[in-house]
């Protein structure tokens, strides 16, 4: 049950998190923040199709999160949590076409050695 | 693909780097007209320190109410019944507001900022989760753990001398 349910948190999460990042970028950068800018930005993104799907799957991520805190300790939820860095910096350079260089491959791979190290 | 609406706001293609890797907007050009390029990265930057210091807290503060409020209520079963009644626990409610303030700010960020600085760089959170757990419930850190903030900390600053964003945004206007 443990595993079932990291394995549709790692999924949900990776795919919520692409997405989103699509969704975001066909959007275009947010520069305005009061009520009424903040009300139109929510319009327009909830007919927009790479964010209805991220919001789908950060709902399932949600709720697996939470199963799975309920069952296992913080101390295990939070870490394998972190095992969407990798899958998400490969997507992010084959899928949303972003420039990921030598610093961000090596910085990513530094903060999952150090995920595991705080996490046992 | 998911189901397709096809709104006019949409864009679908998404262009390739540009050469420098510095941050362009696509309305940067038409909205602020003799703006230096470094004037647009500076602004960019700042806006970018700023709002990934907020997606990190609510994130961080809102996984922690919502794990205490569901280590509370223990285990619950699997029933999508019983998972929506957690959400009306006071410590699982005041989570789900966090990380509603969580995504709002992420999505923000996200309409400007790569996946592949975002992620990494909010990975500071963890470091701020084992740090409040030393100072606010007085446990004891151990060699392993600060290794692994020392690991964190380093990618983290490595990661943050990248470009936020190295592709031109498609902006609707």
């Amino acid at each position: 049950m443990k595993w079932l349910l990291v394995l549709i948190l790692v999924t949900a999460t990776t795919l919520g998190d692409v997405a989103r990042a699509r969704g975001m970028k066909t959007h275009g950068e947010v520069r305005e923040f009061h009520p009424g800018a903040v009300k139109r930005a929510v319009l327009a993104l909830a007919r927009n199709k790479w964010v209805i799907l991220s919001t789908c799957a950060m709902a399932v991520s949600f709720f697996s999160f939470i199963r799975l805190v309920s069952i296992a300790p913080m101390s295990f939820a939070v870490p394998v949590s972190a095992a969407t860095l990798i899958p998400e910096t490969i997507l992010a350079r084959l899928f949303l076409r972003e420039r990921v260089d030598w610093r961000r491959w090596a910085g990513a791979g530094l903060i999952a050695a150090g995920v595991v190290l705080i996490s046992r | 693909m998911p189901a397709t609406s096809g709104t006019s706001k949409e864009h679908e293609q998404v262009t390739p780097p540009d050469q420098a890797g510095r941050a362009v907007s696509a309305t940067s050009g038409t909205a602020t007209g003799g703006v230096c390029a470094a004037q647009e990265a500076a602004r960019l930057r700042a806006k970018t320190r700023l709002f990934t210091a907020i997606v990190v807290v609510s994130n961080v503060s809102g996984n922690s109410a919502l794990t205490h409020g569901m280590k509370l209520l223990g285990d619950i079963g699997n029933s999508p019944l019983a998972l929506i009644g957690a959400l009306f626990h006071p410590w699982v409610a005041l989570g789900v507001a966090l990380l509603i303030l969580w995504t709002l700010t992420h999505m923000a960020l996200l309409s400007w900022a790569d996946l592949s600085y975002v992620l990494p760089v909010t990975a500071m959170g963890y470091v701020l989760t084992a740090l409040s757990g030393k100072y606010l419930l007085g446990e004891t850190i151990s060699m392993e753990h600060w290794a692994g903030i020392l690991l964190i900390t380093a990618g983290v600053t490595l990661v943050g001398l990248t470009s936020p964003a190295t592709t031109a945004n498609q902006a609707p206007q």
